[in-house]
């Protein structure tokens, strides 16, 4: 701030004969108790004023000084700004001030507002509640079904392992060295067909390929025979409908002891199977 | 006593020390106010007013915002331009309602006018001169002082300036004589 520049603004002059605004005179006051310079060209015209209007004095009646000091004997002066004793008053009167806004019936409103407030605390409560409520029924069932889900699944996990187990056994007993193929060929009524006949005597098992069998007709189903000592040995019919196109036989019941088989034959009988086999239906055999 | 105990003693509540101020300034703010309102039952009314709120305000004066006799004119020249204002408004009214009195006033407004400046009249020139009557003793805006006279703001502003620092540089030199010549 060029202090030349504001003392010739005319800012100092402005402010002695009273034409700036208050807050141009709080900004001079300010200034000139920082700049020396600009309290002296005031306090220079403030000087020139006093004398000024020291000459123009007129003496006032003397019954105004009775007047003048009756009218302040009785009367306080102002607290001094900033004092002890007027922060006191003026806490006083900020207090008052409190005090009355509180009896005007706030009492009441804060009894309302308290209302309010439980209110909405109760509903709010109720409202969390209910909502658990039914989080909690909901998560019932959902653990249901999802128990229900976990138990297909375990179920398929098991259907599908049994199924690669399976395999696994299939393709050992296709492997295994003591395995040997036996094709089923067809008799004069089918001379077409072959069965293919994998057949283990260590493993007591026996693997029967469907392909070569055509679907029985709806009252027959196909039955299997292992001719030992010259006497047909049941081993089981054959699904009408196989889901898999190869089915192991457990033999293990009926090839007790080394025996010797002479020959496996396939025959046609009604459904449910024969006691014995129908000779006439033979439909493939091999002798081994 | 000096000054500073006075001052002192005054913002302690002290009536002796208020009563001793009265002595000492009270001519010279009287003579402000007149100058200013004119009227003399006006003039005690303000004095009186003035003095009371000098008692009661005594406690905020501090020695930073300069000396007592600026600090009481100040208090005295703002009491009698609200006084002046407040009889303006009353005046435009009564002109409103068609009062004979107004010439009357106007009259004696001017001679006490001149009186007043007199002692200026051939220390500033006219220009000058009318600056201080309207801005100091009649409590004009520059604005409404640029209306009535016809000039622009500037050189109100201008003028209003140059007639200050005029009347310091006349009133330093009286002081420096009057010291001069009583040392």
């Amino acid at each position: 701030m060029d202090i030349k520049t504001y003392i010739e603004s005319g800012i100092i002059e402005g402010y002695v004969l009273g034409t700036i605004s208050d807050q141009e005179r709080r900004e001079v006051e300010c200034m000139s108790s920082i700049y020396p310079e600009l309290k002296q060209h005031l306090s220079e015209i403030q000087t020139s004023f006093e004398t000024f209007v020291s000459r123009m004095a007129i003496t006032p009646p003397q019954d105004l000084k009775y007047a003048i000091m009756e009218s302040i004997a009785g009367t306080e002066q102002d607290l001094k700004p900033g004092s002890v004793q007027q922060e006191i008053q003026q806490k006083a009167q900020e207090n008052a001030k409190i005090v009355q806004m509180n009896t005007q019936g706030n009492v009441t409103s804060f009894w309302r507002m308290l209302a309010a407030a439980c209110l909405l605390l109760l509903v709010g409560t109720t409202a969390l509640f209910i909502d658990q409520a039914m989080r909690k029924s909901d998560l019932e069932k959902n653990m249901a079904q999802l128990e229900k889900d976990q138990q297909k699944q375990q179920e398929e996990t098991s259907k599908l392992q049994a199924q690669i187990d399976q395999r696994e056994k299939e393709e050992q007993f296709i492997l295994a060295e003591s395995t040997t193929e036996i094709h089923l060929t067809g008799t004069e009524k089918n001379p077409g067909a072959d069965v293919l006949v994998l057949f283990n005597a260590d493993q007591k098992a026996a693997m029967l390929s469907f392909n070569g069998l055509p679907k029985p007709a709806q009252d027959k189903q196909y039955q299997m025979w292992l001719i030992i000592d010259g006497k047909p040995v049941d081993l089981g019919v054959l699904e009408r409908d196989p889901k898999e196109k190869v089915t192991m036989m457990d033999l293990e019941s009926i090839l007790k002891d080394s025996i010797n088989i002479s020959a496996i034959a396939i025959t046609l009988e009604k459904v449910g199977g024969n006691s014995t086999p129908t000779m006439d239906e033979l439909f493939v055999i091999a002798n081994i | 006593m000096n000054q500073r105990d006075l001052i002192l003693r005054l913002q302690q509540g002290d009536e002796l020390a208020f009563s001793q101020l009265y002595d000492s300034y009270s001519p010279a703010l009287y003579g402000l106010i007149s100058r200013i309102v004119q009227d003399p039952e006006v003039a005690k009314d303000v004095l009186q007013d003035s003095f009371v709120k000098i008692w009661k305000s005594a406690p905020s004066y501090s020695f930073e915002k300069g000396t007592i006799f600026t600090w009481m004119l100040n208090i005295c020249r703002n009491s009698a331009i609200d006084v002046l204002r407040k009889e303006k408004k009353d005046r435009e009214h009564k002109i409103q309602i068609g009062s004979d009195n107004v010439y009357m006033e106007n009259e004696s407004e001017m001679n006490v006018n001149a009186i007043g400046i007199q002692g200026l009249i051939d220390k500033l020139p006219e220009e000058q001169r009318l600056m201080i009557d309207y801005l100091y003793f009649k409590g004009y805006t520059q604005q409404e002082v640029a209306d009535e006279l016809n000039i622009p703001l500037g050189t109100v502003k201008t003028r209003s300036r140059n007639a200050v620092n005029e009347l310091k540089a006349y009133f330093v030199i009286t002081v420096l004589l009057w010291i001069l010549k009583h040392t």
